[in-house]
């Protein structure tokens, strides 16, 4: 803009500029790239799978014709869409109150809410559904809550998935809630419009994107998880189960391929609807906003304290009742305590090192996964031009979180696994793991880098091309800074699920590379309820741990670098 | 270098007496060392892999073995989708009904055993190209019973697989689902084998009227008979065992009729990389010492003569109970069968109260 008024821009900062551009849009390459190594060529050979018979013979159709007429199938597909439905309802509503209470009151110990919210996400999948037999079981100590309902079904798993999501939802909305311009709040007061007014008329509009994010997000979450299902589900049949019975079971690899394309299906309709959205979409936070103060009101604010402190109980009930599950001798028949099941290696003798083997996936991958995923999100945003590939890379940035864990798996098998294949050589390595777990879960992060850097005014790049400012110092100095909260939350989200992760990896780790998720799950499936519930609270305490000194690195920096939120 | 501290710490830590004897016979034994890394994907239960292992391991000191271990169907799965480059040299304890599946595919490779002249004759794979697999042992299906459940709802102790249609059961029994658990497939296929066809189904149709819910597993349904959730759950012996011993109310009962037996066998996989060492450790497997280490988790033993000392609360004359028949009826017509269980029973969704 100052180009424009000064006239011309002298030659060398036009030629540093078209640089820059180019080297942004090869990097941009490099991840699409990346991507089209790690999600397409695995898909393809997915796909290949599913138009052949299990002998590599082409079939044509004839797969997905089966998948038509086979009884269950379609009543499967049928009971995972009205599964997810209920259960995204419930979890964006909830989540969304739960991130309103977090960014725009001043309910008293919102850092607490802050954390109890995440609770689910620091345990392993499978510690909700056990918690949730726990407690409203045959033998559950709530159980007359269920009024002759059974848990195992439709209504545990709407429960379980529910609590499986909340986290996802509170960790979108609220990074879309927390970018806000007080004007226009002081605008609608000036106008004498009421809290509901203002509430239906600026603050809905403008977390819509946000509210998209997660409506699409919790879905196709809900719609592929396997994990409540299949301990809660009893017999009430999902795609995610059916999957899972088609490969495990029944060796059906082409109809697990079929199945697979079919949870795709919700990946490919959100991102047609989350573009269609994002036309409209009007960044909140531009360069001359100011920021929101919020004021108190009593009764609004003890309202979500209530409200917080319901949903905070329930969850230190979970983590809780899986707690005391894991020192009891023998639930429910003797109920005297013990440490016994801790003692790993009486269990197994895999015990200790399965668990140093999960913290180091854990690392690299949230490492790792958080500078791609930034950039990437980052390249999608602000490169000019190369529209085509932006589109790409953000679709394809969009598929993982279509794909169940159990598929993407089963398609780096066949693909990684291939003896043509010259990347074979990472097969069965720790690398791999890395690798398909940042695939895995990068649909997430990649939501909130773009929900944070959506609100970032396009502006800052007019500004930062007349001051001069390279593309990559404006990522330094001002856009890493201002995302700094959602880059940390990445970074956690990341570290938290390689550490929690069974679907994806149940197919790849070696005899070298066996994890504490993994190990949970062979010992629930073992029969050994109680030292799995200790493994799981050994894990939930390691990444509380974990998270705590990422919330105390990320307070510390936040004084430096967030001090512009506030007045 | 490793080795030398590796040898340090050995002898540190046990007794001199038993690293003296493991040089013994290593070097009696062995005219050429084996060396090398063996890759092995093992379906045995956690406490007996945990104790043979390193039994097998300290007499090959000079072989690294790497242990995949898991249940039956995602070993399976995961052998299947690697055949284009298996990964695996060896596959331990695969139940018969999973080692037809590899053999109808040409994965597997032909070896005898050293040990062949030992092992029970109806136990031992037929193929008539020579044996592909070598039996270990095998195991039952058996109602896992929660007795202080079914005092609670009066509800009596079965004896047969035809006592579980009682209305007393109604909706407190559990079972795996055949279309997704060996164990479950096994079941089936034994009332296929006691009732005949139409017998089977009409029998499954009564059952169906009690069950709460199939599962996709098959130690789930004892492990939920153990903890109260369900009062009977169809499985087998070892799980409930195990939950016995670890202080669940719970029998485990051997219907008078007769059990489908699962015999579980050793297999190397065509491709394998280190066959030399895969084959000592089939050979070694079916050893008197190795079958008396078995002979503490499993009732029935592939030797001849090699008496079981299961722990406490395991059921007795498992073995007379048992009904060995043949895996490729059962490979023929799993297709046509689960087709059918499908569309009969997969519908049902949440338990009816």
């Amino acid at each position: 803009m100052l180009n424009s008024l000064t006239g011309h821009a002298p030659s060398h900062i036009v030629q540093k500029s078209a640089r820059d551009e180019r080297s942004l849009t090869l990097l941009l390459g490099a991840i699409f790239l990346f991507q089209i190594v790690t999600i397409v060529l695995p898909l393809c050979f997915l796909l290949i799978r599913s138009v052949q018979d299990n002998d590599g013979g082409f079939v044509g159709l004839a797969n997905f014709r089966r998948f038509m007429t086979e009884a269950g199938l379609a009543q499967a597909a049928i009971n995972s869409v009205f599964i997810s439905s209920i259960s995204t309802v419930i979890t964006v509503s909830l989540g969304f109150a739960f991130a309103y209470l977090l960014t725009r009151t001043r309910t008293p110990f919102r850092s607490t809410f802050r954390a109890l919210s995440m609770i689910p996400l620091l345990a392993p999948s499978l510690l909700p559904a056990l918690a949730l037999i726990y407690l409203f079981g045959q033998k559950g100590v709530l159980r007359d809550l269920m009024f002759g309902h059974s848990i195992y079904g439709p209504i545990g798993i709407v429960m379980a998935e529910v609590i499986f999501a909340f986290p996802q939802a509170v960790l979108i909305l609220s990074t879309s809630l927390l970018m806000a311009d007080q004007r226009l709040y002081d605008a609608a007061l000036a106008m004498r419009a009421g809290p509901v007014r203002s509430f239906l008329a600026i603050t809905l509009p403008s977390c819509r994107y946000g509210l998209v994010s997660a409506t699409l997000a919790v879905f196709v979450k809900v719609f592929t998880d396997f994990g409540a299902p299949a301990v809660i589900g009893g017999s009430y049949p999902v795609l995610a189960t059916e999957i899972f019975k088609q490969v495990i079971g029944l060796f059906d690899f082409s109809m697990g391929a079929v199945v697979g394309l079919c949870l795709l299906v919700p990946a490919l309709l959100s991102f047609i609807i989350e573009r269609r959205v994002l036309r409209g979409n009007v960044s909140m936070v531009s360069a001359q906003s100011v920021p929101l103060t919020i004021k108190p009101n009593r009764a609004r604010d003890l309202a979500f304290l209530i409200f917080g402190g319901v949903v905070g109980i329930c969850f230190v009930a979970l983590v809780g009742i899986t707690a005391f599950g894991s020192v009891v001798r023998y639930w429910p028949y003797n109920l005297s305590l013990t440490w016994a099941h801790y003692n790993f290696e009486a269990v197994d003798n895999t015990g200790l090192s399965v668990y140093a083997h999960s913290i180091l996936l854990a690392l690299l991958t949230s490492l790792f996964g958080t500078a791609l995923v930034f950039l990437g999100a980052f390249l999608v945003e602000t490169v000019r031009g190369a529209a085509q590939l932006r589109a790409a890379v953000h679709f394809l940035s969009m598929v993982p979180l279509a794909i169940p864990g159990l598929v993407l798996g089963l398609s780096y098998i066949f693909f990684f696994n291939n003896p043509d294949n010259p990347l074979n050589v990472v097969y069965g390595t720790m690398t791999i793991l890395v690798l398909s777990t940042i695939v895995h879960f990068y649909t997430v992060p990649h939501l909130i880098a773009l929900t944070a850097l959506k609100q970032i005014d396009r502006e800052f790049n007019a500004v930062c091309a007349s001051l001069r400012v390279s593309r990559y110092r404006m990522l330094r100095s001002i856009v890493a800074p201002i995302c700094l909260p959602a880059i940390v939350d990445i970074w956690g989200y990341l570290f938290v699920n390689a550490m929690t992760t069974v679907s994806a990896v149940i197919f790849l780790f070696s005899a070298d590379t066996q994890l504490a998720s993994i190990t949970i799950v062979r010992w629930n499936d073992a029969g050994k309820i109680a030292p799995a519930s200790a493994m799981s609270i050994v894990i939930f305490v390691t990444i509380a741990v974990f998270m705590l000194l990422k919330n105390l690195l990320l307070a510390r920096s936040i004084h430096s670098t967030q001090q512009w939120r506030s007045r | 270098m490793k080795r030398d501290v590796l040898d340090r710490g050995l002898l540190a830590s046990r007794k001199t007496v038993l690293a003296l004897s493991m040089v013994l016979i290593s070097s009696v034994a062995q005219a050429d060392t084996v060396t090398g890394t063996l890759n092995v994907y093992s379906v045995n239960e956690e406490p007996f892999l945990a104790e043979f292992m390193p039994v097998f391991k300290a007499k090959y000191p000079e072989l690294k073995v790497n242990v995949i271990h898991g249940s039956g169907g995602p070993v399976l799965a995961r052998v299947l989708a690697e055949k284009s480059n298996p990964q695996a040299d060896v596959i331990l304890s695969l139940p018969g009904s999973s080692l037809v599946i590899l053999q109808k595919q040409g994965l597997l490779d032909t070896y005898k055993t050293t040990e062949a002249e030992h092992l029970k004759p109806h136990m031992t794979d037929r193929e008539p190209g020579g044996p592909q697999w070598t039996p270990v042992d095998a195991f039952g299906s058996a109602i896992c019973f929660n007795k202080a459940e079914a005092e609670a709802r009066n509800a009596p102790t079965p004896t047969k697989w035809s006592d579980l249609t009682s209305p007393a059961y109604k909706g407190q029994i559990v079972m795996p689902n055949p279309a997704s658990s060996g164990t479950g497939l096994l079941m089936v296929a034994n009332w296929f084998q006691l009732l005949g066809e139409e017998g089977a189904w009409s029998y499954m149709d009564k059952l169906h009227e009690n069950v709460a819910q199939y599962l996709h597993s098959g130690s789930a349904p004892c492990r939920m008979a153990a903890s109260g959730e369900a009062i009977i759950g169809l499985s087998y012996p070892n799980i409930g065992v195990q939950s016995i011993n670890a202080g669940a109310p719970l029998a485990v009962i051997l219907p008078e009729e007769g059990n489908g037996a699962e015999i579980e066998g050793n297999a190397i996989l065509k491709g394998a990389k280190n066959v030399k060492a895969a084959k000592l450790l089939i050979d070694f497997m079916a050893t008197e010492d190795a079958q008396k280490i078995a002979g503490k988790y499993y009732a029935v033993l592939a030797r001849k003569g090699v008496a079981s000392t299961t722990a406490a609360n395991y059921p007795t004359n498992e073995e007379e109970k048992m009904n060995f028949f043949d895996y490729n009826w059962l490979a023929a017509n799993k297709d046509r069968i689960l087709a059918e269980w499908q569309k009969r029973y997969g519908g049902k969704s949440a338990p009816k109260k």
